[in-house]
Parts: structure tokens; C-alpha cells; sequence
């Protein structure tokens, strides 16, 4: 029998029937009807959100954007519509496939709950374009913002010297440090679970010139989207331990070498520290601590004041007249590497944006004779655009990029005369702080507040950019050390920094007085 | 002369991708076939049709190549004598079911687990299945193309010993052309001669020279055949756009349809075919990425003419097909019902 033309086509020379060829034939044909049944009775799939990242999250002002994901490719437009925040949350939305990408346009104030509600919506395949009898299965979730909070160093009672943790929404305190400790300065970690403080023995005199690096944690249980600390970290691992309060830990102990001052970086992995060996005091400068390995000397020039950038990748450091910017990680060989980069001209950064496009840095004016005594205040961008900000005749003592917009909080001291007060007196320069905005759109400068007479004034902005706590001595005379170590007494003030949004503007308020005393009050991140 | 540069593109980046797994295999098939007893590997293989196909499945995992690497190793099976179901498990599977592939799989879709381990579930469930149905052919031969057919031994029926497995002398009992060297030396032409060659030889350095030859004499014989296979695919690909292919639709049912039939026309190797099909992840559902990448490595057109060395077009056609309606049913009830 000659072979059907198919098989002829395809190359098959005729061949006598295999058990295989009535059983693939019968096997394909029960496939067939298979595939028939299962079109016909239509897609019953049901379209839901597999994953919101910040479900049950308690977020900060680090975290910008969350993103949903939904089990098939989705009608944008019908998602957009649907998508609710309670309370509003201002953002702007962008898709990557099955992703919803949701940023916010501002820090999300803290402490607060937030409800996102996807109640109805539609997939790209749906076949009915009105949404009714959707097959969306409706999503709702919640997630909050982390608890205000700020820590500081007590002044009275029980509290001297000690590292404070205080709640401003329920007015309660707690004590973080044990009593033999003295605590000089500290740093809180970026989810506010720890801090890193410096401190000596209280029961020495030189508690300053002994001072050791510790950790304390604070009792805060973060719940972050995503947790640094356990990045890279395998899955037997413990994660976060239980959250207890004063549980304390040497970081950096004080034996060979005497340690002067610290910094922590953005994301808590790399402490940066200034140190000097007592036997030999030549060998100064700074040390890096790195989270999971041993310290280590920075190969560079010794400098000055230092802070550690957001990138927390590199040191800003005072060497000589100029600023440096310092390679953290390469400058661990026996030889110094060079700076990234030189700023001769400003000896003082008081800030950066936490982008790292910009930072507020102080030029005392020392090459040029007509401007003596005057300090200036410029911004100074990474392309290298310099913006003269202010210029005073006193000084600046302290400045804040305001998260909320394009303002900077900047707190200056102004020479002021005082007359002689009897006759044995004599006309005196007294300093009278003052806090203002200035502009970094228009350069516009507004004044604040003005504050009694005294040398420095301790600034923290929160970390939402809509509070701000100011540490101001009450002793009356401006004259008077409001140095820690004096034992003064300090009082703890707020701002609520209520804004005009038509122009970025912040409307001056009152300040607030905390019925507690304390020293660099700073607010948790 | 635009397509022109592009079908040189993609002929290129088909072999380039595809040659070094082809080594991988021939390697593997040359060690298989010079180090490896063919009587301990039958003794290893379990009676149960359904246990060997699932072997087969899983042997991937010690011979990690992708579907242009599989066919030689797949060949050396038949040729050693192994069961069809064994055989073809691995051929289907090994492409996919490997830790290579499961990792880049992992790496692609980690946000979509689900899909990474339908993946492989899929895969084993169709080479296990297409196997069974492949075992009720207890005679491979008229499946294989003639020249293989020749060299393969008589399958051996129930409560037959098998070959070799009694005195060696008993050799001769066996119907065939023998060439008798010395006494007690007996060597079969119809076996391959270095098969044969390499049995008798206990020298450690001629088994390697032996397996380097016939590695040459597979890379030379597979090699030519690959290049004809990826100018195929190259040349199908300049014809016919991807966008044609993709534009076939979107749908729960259509998607489908696209991405196996783009899966058959663009080869890409197993190994970073999930990278290629995560780009469409934003487009498509994840019953149509798992057609893709389920299909893909069983079946693509590249490969036809690397497994027209080994089987008949018939056995070819079978496998497609049955391949083809599995993986549209298993990936169609998973658009349709899966959430």
C-alpha cells in the first residue's frame, strides 16, 4: 500500500505500526479533548496583590516608596483609580511590569498608621472593561510610621549624666546607661534600636580624656521593609533579638589609645573615631570601625572636625585650612591614598543632604582682610556650584537640610553690645543666637526665633522635617558654659514647624517647653 | 542587508551559546561511554518503567547540559542500552531539571517562586509522562534512525538473560558478525569499535586517548549539524520577527500560543532562557513565562536537526506534539485557574 502523502512529505518512509503509534495517537486525541473542556469553561482565575513591601512595616523618612505587586499584568488606569491612602500620603505612581511603584513626595510624618485600600480593580486580560463582576480580589493593609522619640543627656537626679530615651507623645522617660557611666555624646542607630555613645568612668575626674565607645539598646523593636542588619545574613542565623532596654555594650575600649570623638554612618555599619595613642602622640587621627570586622587606622593626613557622609562610603574631614573628602574603604594600605576630592576654602561642614548632592559648609573668611571676623555660609553642590548663603558677624553655629522642602534651618550667633550695668563695668560683646530659614530657591531669609544670650545652641530637626527641638540654657546669663561637663542645667524646647505650602514657608510659632532638663536633645531617626 | 546582519547576529549568538553546553555533552557522552560499565549502569536502573523515567528525569542533576548538550548523552543512554523511558525522561528533562538552570531560573524569578519550581514540576511531570508512553515501545530500534538501530543490542525479553551477563565465552552463542583475535578475545562488530575497544582495555591512558577521539569524531559529527540547526533558527528569526510572534496575543489562551511558538523559533539555551523571558514578565501571565520556559528546552527548532541524527522524523513528530499538548494544558490550567 503506498504511504500517505504526509508522510511522504515529511520524509517518513513507510514502516510497519509500533505499539507506540496507536498509543501516542489515542494519548493526543484525549489531550486534545482535555484542552477543548478546559477553554470552554473560561477563566476563573482570580487576580489579587501577592506582595505589598510594607505590610505591617513600620517605616522611616529612609523609606521613600513601596511597591505592589499583583498576580498578572494589570489595567493601570483601573489601579490608579482605585488605589486609596488613609490618611492621604501624597506620591506618585510608576509601573515596571506587574510592579506598582507608589513615591512619596515628602517624608511621611511619623507616627502615624496609614490604610492603603485597593478595593476594585482590573487585569489586562479582564473581559468585562466596567469592573463589574471583577475578579480582583479586593486588598487592604496597613503599615505605620516609626514613633517620635529623642534621647538626651539628664541633668537632674537620677538622670545626671545619664543617657536618656524620652516619648513625647505620652511625656514619659527612661534610662538608658547605668549610673557609673558619664555620658559625653552619642549617636542614635538608623532604626533607633541602638546607640552608640561615648562616656567615662563618673567616678573620675578626666571622664572626658577616658572616655570608651559603648552600645546601649533602647527597647525599640523596628520593623523596617528592609533590615540592614540582617542583609547577607543566612536564613539559621537569629534575627532580631528581643528588644530590651539598657542592654549595654563595649564597642572601643580606651587602653592604647584615648578616644576624642565619633560618627556614626547613615546606615549604621561604620563608626568613624578620632583617636591618639597615649604612649606616643604623634600617632593621631582617625579609626575605622566597621560592623563586622576589626578597627582599623585611616591612612590619611590627621585632621579636625569630622562627619561621616550619607553615602556612608566616605569621611568629610578638616585637615589644615581646607575640607578633605576621604575614601573610606580605600584608604586601609600602608600608603595615603589622595582625597577624592580638596575643598581649600571652607573649614567647617555643618551639613549634607542626605542625597549627597549638597552641603552647607562654613568659610571663616581668613584670606581676606575686609571680611574679618565674619563667617559666611555657602552651599556647595557635587558639580561644584558654590551659593553664598549668609554672612554674619559672629557665628554659625549649627544647620539643617529641611527634609520637607528647599529650606535650610540654620541657627547663627549675633554680636551684640551690652551697656555697662554700674560703674565698675565695662561694655561686653555678648552672643544672641538666632534661628532662621533661608531659602535655597530664592536665597530668601526668614527670622524664626531669637533666643536669650548664650554661646552654642544644640538643634535637632526631626527626621519628617515637622518638629524641631532646640537645647538652650536657662540660666539667664548668656555668659555661663552650657558645656555638659559644666553640669548646667539646659532646657529642652519644641517647634512645631507649621508651614505654608503655597511658598515653602515656615511660620514662626511659639516653642514649647518639655517639663524635663537636658543636653543635646536629638531626636531618634 | 539590515536582516541579513541581523540573521548573522543571531546565528552567531545561537552557536556561541550553544556550543560550549554541545562540549559539555560530548564530553559527558565520551565518558559515559569509556568509563562507565554498561552492565553496572543497567544493574543501576530500576525494572519499574515509572522509576526509570522519573531517573532519567533527575539525572540531569549529574549531567548538567542544556538541550543541545542533552542529545549525545541521550544517544550514549540508547547505546549503552538503557531503557526508552530512561532515555527519553532525560532528554526532556536534563535541559531544565539541573542546578545550573535552577539557579538562573532562581535568579530571574526570585520575586515569583512559584515559578521556578512549576518549572521544573512541569517538566518532570511531561518527560515522565511522554517516557511512560515511549516505554510501551519495548523495542527502540524503529524509533532510531537506521545506523544507530544497528548498533544498538536486541531488547531483552522477560526471563532472558541479558547479553554478556554469563561466561564471556558465551559470546559466540549470540547471533551477529564476530571477529575473533586470540583465544578468549572476542570483538563484536556490530557494537561500536571503540565501545568495543575500550572494554578490553584496562590502560588508563588509552581510554583518555580513546575519549578524546571520539569526543573530535562527536563534535565534528554534532558541530556541523548544530550550525545547519542555529542558520535555520537564524534564518526563521529574520523571516519571522519576534513582534509577529508576540502580536499572535496576549490573551490567557493566545499568550500561550506566542510565547511556545517563540520559544520553538528563537532556541535560546535553557541556561539564560529565563533571563529572556522575564523581560515579557510585565506582559504576559505567569502560565505563558512558564509555556516559555517549559517548552523552550524540550522542543526548539535549532535542536531538530541534532535529534534528526538520533531518531526517525516519526519518533521527532510524536515527541513534539505530545510535548507541545502537555505543556499547553499544564500552563493553560494555570492561567485559568491559578491565582
Amino acid at each position: 500500500m503506498a504511504s500517505p502523502f504526509w508522510r511522504r512529505a515529511v520524509g517518513i518512509r513507510p514502516t510497519p505500526t509500533q505499539p507506540l503509534d496507536c498509543l501516542v495517537w489515542l494519548v493526543m486525541a484525549v489531550l486534545l479533548v482535555l484542552l477543548a473542556l478546559l477553554m470552554l469553561v473560561g477563566d476563573h482565575a482570580r487576580v489579587r496583590v501577592r506582595d505589598f513591601t510594607w505590610q505591617g512595616r513600620q517605616v522611616g523618612v529612609e523609606d521613600r516608596a513601596f511597591v505592589i505587586t499583583f498576580s498578572r499584568p494589570m489595567d493601570t488606569a483601573s489601579v490608579e483609580t482605585n488605589l486609596t491612602i488613609t490618611p492621604p500620603l501624597p506620591g506618585k505612581i510608576s509601573w515596571a511590569g506587574r510592579r506598582l511603584a507608589y513615591t512619596l513626595q515628602q517624608p511621611i510624618p511619623y507616627g502615624q498608621t496609614f490604610r492603603v485600600n485597593l478595593l476594585q480593580a482590573r487585569d489586562r486580560f479582564a473581559p468585562n472593561k466596567t469592573g463589574k463582576g471583577s475578579r480582583f480580589q479586593p486588598f487592604q493593609a496597613e503599615f505605620s510610621s516609626r514613633k517620635r522619640a529623642f534621647l538626651y543627656i539628664g541633668v537632674e537626679g537620677e538622670e545626671a549624666n545619664r543617657l536618656v530615651l524620652a516619648d513625647p507623645a505620652q511625656r514619659q522617660r527612661l534610662i538608658l546607661t547605668p549610673k557609673n557611666l558619664r555620658v559625653l555624646a552619642f549617636k542614635a542607630y538608623p532604626l533607633g534600636d541602638r546607640v552608640l555613645f561615648s562616656a567615662g568612668d563618673s567616678s573620675q575626674d578626666q571622664g572626658a580624656l577616658n572616655q570608651q565607645l559603648y552600645r546601649v539598646t533602647t527597647g525599640i523593636q523596628p520593623r523596617p521593609p528592609v533590615d540592614l542588619d540582617l542583609r547577607g545574613k543566612p536564613f539559621w542565623q537569629p534575627g532580631r533579638p528581643q528588644p530590651i532596654s539598657g542592654k549595654l555594650e563595649l564597642v572601643l575600649d580606651n587602653r592604647q589609645y584615648q578616644n576624642l570623638k565619633f560618627d556614626l554612618s547613615a546606615d549604621g555599619q561604620v563608626i568613624v573615631v578620632q583617636r591618639v595613642n597615649r604612649s606616643n602622640p604623634a600617632d593621631f587621627g582617625a579609626w575605622v570601625v566597621p560592623a563586622q570586622a576589626a578597627p582599623y587606622r585611616l591612612n590619611t593626613q590627621p585632621g579636625g572636625d569630622f562627619l561621616i557622609a550619607p553615602d556612608s562610603q566616605s569621611l568629610v574631614l578638616l585637615q589644615g585650612t581646607g575640607t578633605a573628602i576621604i575614601d573610606l574603604a580605600r584608604n586601609t594600605g600602608s600608603v595615603a591614598a589622595k582625597p577624592l576630592d580638596f575643598l581649600p576654602e571652607y573649614g567647617q561642614v555643618l551639613d549634607i543632604t542626605p542625597d549627597g548632592t549638597a552641603a552647607a559648609m562654613v568659610n571663616f573668611n581668613q584670606n581676606d582682610p575686609e571680611k574679618q571676623f565674619q563667617q559666611s555660609l555657602v552651599l556647595v553642590t557635587n558639580q561644584g556650584q558654590k551659593t553664598q548663603l549668609l554672612q554674619v558677624r559672629g557665628g554659625i553655629l549649627g544647620a539643617h537640610f529641611d527634609p520637607m522642602g528647599p529650606l535650610l534651618y540654620v541657627v547663627i550667633s549675633e554680636l551684640e553690645t551690652r551697656p555697662a550695668q554700674g560703674t565698675l563695668d565695662t561694655a561686653a560683646y555678648v552672643q544672641r543666637p538666632l534661628l532662621l530659614t533661608v531659602n535655597l530657591k530664592t536665597l530668601a531669609q526668614t527670622r524664626l526665633l531669637r533666643l536669650p544670650p548664650q554661646p552654642d545652641v544644640h538643634m535637632s530637626l526631626s527626621p519628617d522635617g515637622r518638629f524641631m527641638l532646640l537645647n538652650v540654657s536657662d540660666q539667664g546669663d548668656g555668659l555661663k558654659s552650657a558645656d555638659p561637663s559644666a553640669g548646667s542645667g539646659s532646657s529642652i524646647w519644641t517647634l512645631d514647624l507649621r508651614r505654608d505650602t503655597t511658598t515653602d514657608q515656615v511660620l514662626a510659632t511659639d516653642p514649647q517647653p518639655y517639663p524635663f532638663k537636658g543636653l543635646r536633645a536629638t531626636w531618634l531617626p | 542587508m539590515v536582516q541579513l546582519n541581523n540573521g548573522i547576529t543571531l546565528f552567531f549568538s545561537l552557536l556561541v551559546e550553544a556550543i560550549p553546553f554541545l562540549l559539555l555533552g560530548v564530553l559527558f557522552s565520551s565518558l559515559l561511554l569509556l568509563f562507565v560499565d554498561e552492565q553496572r549502569l543497567l544493574t543501576l536502573i530500576p525494572k519499574n518503567v515509572v522509576l526509570a523515567a522519573l531517573m532519567g528525569g533527575l539525572i540531569g542533576f549529574l549531567f548538567p547540559v542544556c538541550e543541545c548538550g542533552n542529545i549525545p548523552v541521550a544517544r550514549r543512554l540508547l547505546l549503552k542500552g538503557a531503557p526508552t523511558a530512561l532515555a527519553i525522561g532525560f532528554l526532556l528533562a536534563a535541559p531544565t531539571v539541573n542546578p545550573i538552570v535552577f539557579w538562573a531560573t532562581w535568579i530571574a524569578f526570585r520575586d515569583q517562586p512559584e515559578i521556578v519550581f512549576l518549572r521544573v514540576g512541569f517538566t518532570l511531570v511531561i518527560a515522565v509522562l511522554v517516557a511512560l508512553i515511549f516505554s510501551v515501545q519495548t523495542d527502540s530500534r524503529p524509533l532510531l534512525q537506521d545506523h544507530l538501530s544497528r548498533l544498538m543490542p536486541a531488547p531483552v525479553q522477560p526471563g532472558e538473560k541479558p547479553p554478556g551477563s554469563g561466561f564471556q565465552t558465551a559470546d559466540l552463542l549470540r547471533s551477529g558478525t564476530f571477529l575473533v583475535q586470540s583465544p578468549g578475545q572476542v570483538v563484536s562488530l556490530d557494537a561500536a569499535l571503540v565501545q568495543t575497544w575500550a572494554s578490553s582495555s584496562r590502560s588508563l591512558r588509552m581510554r583518555l586517548g580513546l575519549m578524546l577521539d571520539n569526543m573530535v569524531l562527536e563534535v565534528r559529527e554534532l558541530g556541523a549539524v548544530l550550525i545547519v540547526g542555529s542558520a535555520i533558527a537564524a534564518l526563521v528569526q529574520v523571516i519571522v520577527p519576534r513582534e509577529v510572534v508576540l502580536s499572535l496575543g496576549q490573551g490567557p489562551i493566545t499568550s500561550i500560543l506566542a510565547m511556545m511558538t517563540l520559544a520553538w523559533v528563537v532556541s535560546i539555551c535553557s541556561t539564560v532562557d529565563a533571563f529572556f523571558a522575564l523581560s515579557f514578565a510585565s506582559m504576559f501571565t505567569s502560565g505563558s513565562l512558564l509555556a516559555f520556559l517549559v517548552f523552550g528546552p524540550m522542543v526548539d527548532l535549532k535542536n531538530i536537526s541534532l535529534l534528526l541524527t538520533v531518531f526517525k522524523s516519526r519518533t521527532i513528530i510524536y515527541l513534539f506534539a505530545l510535548v507541545a499538548q502537555l505543556t499547553f494544558l499544564l500552563t493553560l490550567a494555570m492561567n485559568l485557574y491559578g491565582n
